[in-house]
């Protein structure tokens, strides 16, 4: 028996990111604890952890480390800048709203941020044990944080929700995960891909094992069937949250997946277990928007958007092509900038948090408050497909390249199902602009620089991207062809 | 000016960007002067470009300006780039004088109303995207301009927005032009599936070079056709435009006449190569098209608000544009398309300036004898609807005789051609009678308005006027541009578009159309034109309103039916509103409700404290645990 050491040189610097938020964390919290006064430079000095984590991307090289369980690369990158933008937005966002309900505090900077180190290890790990290290980190952070509100009942009723669910389907990925061992004899995704390209897939324990995963990761994406937790939980977490909620995990979720079917391509045409991935898709299409169109409550609303958005991303999953593979990655970058915004606009709304944000909160807060009713406005816009935003060459990206690998009658659902979405996005554009709140029923907003730093971030993205894809498109592209190399 | 024809668009755009961040506080003046520079500053720039393409490729070349390439990925890639060829000179010169002529005359309309910056600001918004999607080199592009144009559209028929029914109106439209797209998206993702580009040019060279499959093309063209009828109102989506009159009436003028409604016309033509190769979407075009010239003409005949007679009649003229590109005579619906925007601008400037005269008043039965108080109104709807029945030698005759013709001779499909020849003159025949019907209700006889109205009554100012008429004079003198053959005069517009309607192997050129037939055609639709006057006249004109009451008390079922638009809407509603209502609501109270379920609801009632043994009582968690689990053994069963 030979043992390969785990650890190679140059592992520091291939955990930088991860080190630096973990003691940027830590710090967060010392100085809760040191300087209990001075809680208004807590997001600042979030911010420069992110930042300087962000940065600490660059020195970063690719290749595997730890014996082959870890590995970086173009795509990985990609993805760790979606997670930096959304914990930077909901950090933006979160200074405002926490500053305002009165419960600032060190640790929810911390938990965002090793929150953030759960997705990354999610994105990096190339053996499944790494992969449920990563969620696992990141459930733990995402249960306190939505019940960070700890006095509203309904954030404690978000929370535990999240957290029996989240354990019930954590199960569900483990049990996967042993199956897949006992078939391949191996939790290593490389060596599972060498299994993988002799099989013939007759072994039952294989289906199984991969509906058990897809269950799994399907309740972390908020794929119908699995998704009726996801307008609860919104609901009920910290807004900040919800938007940041509503998309890291599931980029980080979605990367995991492009790795398992990647290497499972070999198989994948002899199992008839792409028809799962395609049903869930539909599934959430048509469920995530046509419910979407009679919710009045803004946070259930984008609940379900989302579950219609994971729905148009997962058809990109059906075919492992550098095409699909970088419109997933550009698809998550968009989605975290239009949702994230919007989920941030209406943070802003002063108002009991345990009531619902309904629609006639924001009535004519277009005129009230013109940037934020133009930013609502253009994550709108973007979220509905709608050119020249970000939103719609996402969204092409997607059904572009399902139509050119053959997933014709699946995309013609998915855009019939964007089109239905416009109806309830646009409705949104019609309280802000065409219609006057009741009389004694105005909503105020609050908001400083940060959420309006953070709109902007939104904004300018939103508009840039839709414009001038094609640097991000190259990178996207890039990374993907080297994924599909190894 | 053809290496930056990226600033005609820009110019509004920047007007727009302008009064949208100072208008507000800015004043009236500033906000009008900079609005109209910017149109101004469209039209000339447009004007010189197309004096230099014209000096630089006399034969009606294609010219191309890119930007910048968009996105390439793989195989495939879309730039963003602007084009001339003689199909959007046309365009380019009628969206931009039109739509500056209309943007004096707002200055007028809109002088009293709160949301003036506003109006401005959408109106250059509105004129900027027009431009992207007449100038555009690929569906791509064209695309971008197509929703744009729907996002002002909605914006500005939601205008006025405190009233209940203009913010519905807005989203009527909205979401019919999304069923349309719906269709636009699915012919560009064939496109780039089959042909890899959207570009243009490269897609009728490619669909051209023969070897691709007949149903790809006629799928292409049924697609691009289902998103012009939800843009340029055809059957079966146009019930959003009638709604759409909620908009100001410059909007209605510009938006829902002149320009962005002719969009789906300007797309039929800009593919004709397409279509020529797939003859059986040509025949859907066509017949769509005389259906709905026919459909609509039936509806304005018995309408009283001023604004929707002047709305069903865009309809139907959209459908004689329809019939034109449908049956092969691409240049006669763009021809049309052209004279349409002359007079049917005319006529809804006209119709502005009633109402304003009325002090907002739509209704026709309040009207009448408004003929000596505002005479320049009177003058300029009157040539105006002598040009749009069809009488002799106006605009409105020459381009739609010429349509006329080209059905009844088309050699696509010679017997559907007769027929839609057939469809389109019955609705000639309205379009007479209906028309002087609303010019002797509205001028003619007493005024039946109330006192305070009457006493109120004024003619226009001057920057309403005046674009009056210059449109007055187009719309008589317009059909100048395109005589037809028997005339032995120039054709200009036919020559010039010729160049756009380039030879392919295996399809038909230009429409010939036998001197016999031309002569005959031309005296059937001058004789329909002059019997639809002549029974309005004898009808309305001394007994005005008494005709409408005695036909509702002769034909009652008939008269309610037409009045009510033959219950179209209603008909929508129940078939498909409602369901698509019921089944969101039966997604979420019944098949979410079970695992939300009653329990659930009691459970946020009773726990609303945080009590978190009852919480758990209600089986809320557990009946989310139990759909998981069910989902995965349903799975599971299913795949192995």
């Amino acid at each position: 028996m030979t043992l390969t050491p785990l650890v190679e040189p140059g592992w520091m610097n291939a955990i930088l990111p991860e080190i630096i938020l973990c003691l940027g964390g830590m710090l967060l919290i010392l100085w809760d604890a040191f300087a209990p006064k001075a809680k208004g430079a807590l997001a600042p000095l979030a911010l420069i952890v992110l930042i300087v984590g962000a940065w600490s991307e660059r020195l970063v090289i690719g290749g595997t480390f730890f014996g082959g369980t870890y590995e970086i690369s173009g795509i990985t990158h990609l993805f760790d800048i979606t997670f930096f933008l959304a914990a930077m937005l909901a950090t933006l966002f979160a200074r405002d709203y926490l500053d305002r309900e009165g419960n600032e505090g060190g640790e929810f900077y911390a938990l965002l941020l090793w929150g953030t180190v759960g997705m990354m290890l999610m994105a990096k790990g190339l053996d499944l044990l790494i992969i449920i290290l990563g969620l696992e980190t990141l459930s733990i952070c995402i249960f306190v944080l939505v019940g960070y509100a700890r006095r509203l009942p309904i954030s404690n009723e978000a929370s535990l929700k999240y957290f029996l669910m989240g354990a019930f389907a954590t199960g569900f990925v483990l049990y996967g995960t042993a199956l897949f061992y006992g078939a391949t004899q191996s939790t290593n995704i490389t060596v599972m891909a060498r299994y993988f390209a002799t099989a013939d897939g007759s072994n039952p324990l294989l289906t199984v094992a991969f509906v058990l995963i897809m269950a799994g990761f399907g309740f972390k994406l908020a794929l119908a069937p699995f998704h009726p937790w996801a307008p609860d939980v919104y609901q009920g977490a910290p807004t900040p949250v919800a938007g940041w909620l509503s998309v890291a995990p599931k980029a980080a979720t979605l990367i995991v997946l492009v790795r398992l079917f990647t290497a499972m391509t070999p198989l994948l045409s002899k199992v008839p277990w792409m028809h799962l991935v395609a049903v869930l898709s539909v599934l959430s299409m048509i469920v995530g928007n046509v419910v979407a169109i009679v919710q009045r409550d803004l946070k259930r609303m984008l609940a379900y958007s989302g579950i219609a958005h994971v729905g148009y991303m997962t058809i990109a999953l059906l075919t492992m092509r550098d095409d699909n593979i970088a419109a997933v990655a550009v698809y998550t970058i968009v989605y975290a900038l239009m949702n994230i915004g919007a989920f941030g606009v209406i943070s802003l709304l002063v108002k009991n948090q345990n009531d619902p944000q309904t629609l006639d909160d924001i009535a004519g807060l277009g005129f009230r408050r013109p940037y934020f009713g133009l930013a609502l406005a253009i994550c709108m816009f973007s979220l509905s497909g709608l050119p020249p935003t970000a939103g719609f060459i996402a969204k092409f990206y997607i059904f572009k390249s399902a139509i050119l690998y053959g997933h014709t009658t699946i995309a013609l659902i998915g855009i019939l199902a964007s089109i239905t979405s416009v109806y309830y996005y646009l409705r949104v554009v019609y309280y802000l602009y065409m219609k006057e709140p009741a009389e004694g029923m105005v909503v105020e907003t609050i908001g400083d620089v940060f959420s309006v730093g953070a709109l902007a971030i939104s904004m300018i993205f939103i508009l840039v991207i839709g414009i001038y894809p094609t640097p991000l498109f190259n990178v996207a592209g890039a990374a993907a062809r080297a994924l599909l190399q190894q | 000016m053809l290496n930056a024809l990226w600033l005609i668009p820009a110019a509004p755009f920047a007007g727009f960007v302008v009064n949208g961040l100072f208008g507000k506080r800015a004043g009236k003046s500033f906000v009008s002067a900079v609005a109209i520079l910017g149109s101004l500053l469209a039209a000339i720039f447009g004007t010189v470009a197309v004096f230099q393409y014209h000096a630089l490729y006399p034969h009606g070349e294609r010219y191309v300006d890119l930007v910048y390439n968009w996105f390439s990925s793989g195989n495939v890639g879309a730039d963003v780039a602007f084009q001339l060829d003689p199909l959007s000179v046309v365009m380019l010169l009628v969206v931009t004088w039109v739509g500056f002529l209309i943007h004096v005359y707002s200055v007028g309309y809109m002088h009293d109303d709160t949301g003036y910056f506003r109006y401005f600001a959408y109106l250059n918004l509105f004129l900027s995207e027009m431009l992207i999607l007449v100038l555009g080199s690929s569906y791509l592009v064209m695309f971008v301009g197509w929703e744009g144009v729907g996002l002002c559209s909605y914006l500005l028929i939601g205008f006025y927005y405190k009233t209940d029914y203009a913010p519905a109106a807005g989203t009527k439209a909205f979401v019919l032009n999304r069923i349309g797209d719906f269709g636009f998206l699915i012919a560009m993702f064939l496109m780039f599936a089959y042909f890899g580009s959207v570009d243009f040019a490269r897609v009728s060279q490619l669909a051209a070079g023969g070897g691709v499959e007949p149903w790809l093309l006629t799928a292409i063209c049924l697609l691009l056709f289902l998103g012009a009828t939800g843009k340029s109102a055809q059957i079966p989506l146009y019930v959003w435009l009638p709604d759409a009159m909620a908009g100001p009436t410059p909007v209605s003028a510009l938006i829902h006449a002149a320009t962005m409604v002719t969009a789906g016309v300007y797309m039929v033509a800009r593919s004709n190569v397409l279509y020529r190769l797939a003859p059986d979407a040509m025949m859907v075009v066509a017949v769509i098209g005389g259906a709905t010239a026919l459909f609509a003409a039936t509806i304005a005949l018995r309408q009283w608000d001023i604004k929707k007679v002047l709305a069903y009649s865009t309809i139907s003229q959209l459908g004689f544009m329809f019939i034109g590109v449908g049956v092969g005579a691409f240049s006669a619906g763009v021809f049309h398309l052209v004279t349409h925007a002359f007079f049917k601008a005319c006529l809804f400037l006209g119709s502005g300036s009633v109402i304003h005269a009325m002090s907002g008043e739509q209704d026709m039965r309040s009207m009448g004898g408004l003929k000596t108080k505002i005479p320049h109104t009177y003058r300029t709807f009157a040539i105006a609807t002598y040009a749009i029945a069809g009488l002799p030698l106006a605009s409105g005759f020459f381009s739609k005789d010429e349509i006329l013709a080209s059905a009844w001779a088309t050699p696509y499909f010679p017997t559907v051609g007769k027929i839609v020849w057939a469809l389109g003159t019955i609705a000639a025949f309205c379009t007479a009678f209906y028309m002087y019907r609303l010019l002797y209700l509205t001028f003619d006889g007493k005024f039946r308005g109330t006192h305070e109205q009457e006493h109120h009554l004024h003619e226009s100012p001057s920057s309403m006027v005046v674009p009056l008429w210059i449109l007055a004079i187009l719309a008589i003198f317009g059909g100048l541009l395109g005589l037809p053959e028997i005339f032995h005069a120039p054709n200009f517009i036919g020559s010039w578009l010729a160049g756009a309607v380039p030879e392919i192997p295996g399809a038909h050129h230009l429409i010939e159309i036998p001197a016999g037939s031309e002569w005959t055609v031309m005296i059937v639709s001058t004789l329909i034109a002059l019997a639809g006057w002549w029974v309005a006249r004898s009808m309305y004109k001394d007994k005005q309103l008494d005709t409408d009451r005695a036909i509702e008390q002769r034909v009652p079922g008939l008269a309610r039916a037409v009045e009510n638009k033959w219950y179209v809407d209603e008909f929508y509603g129940a078939t498909v509103v409602g369901p698509l209502k019921q089944l969101s609501i039966f997604f979420w109270r019944i098949v979410d409700g079970i695992i939300d379920g009653i329990a659930a609801m009691l459970g946020y009632i009773v726990a609303g404290i945080g009590d978190l043994l009852r919480f758990f009582q209600t089986g809320n968690v557990r009946n989310y645990a139990l759909m998981l689990f069910a989902g995965v053994v349903v799975f599971i069963w299913i795949f192995t």
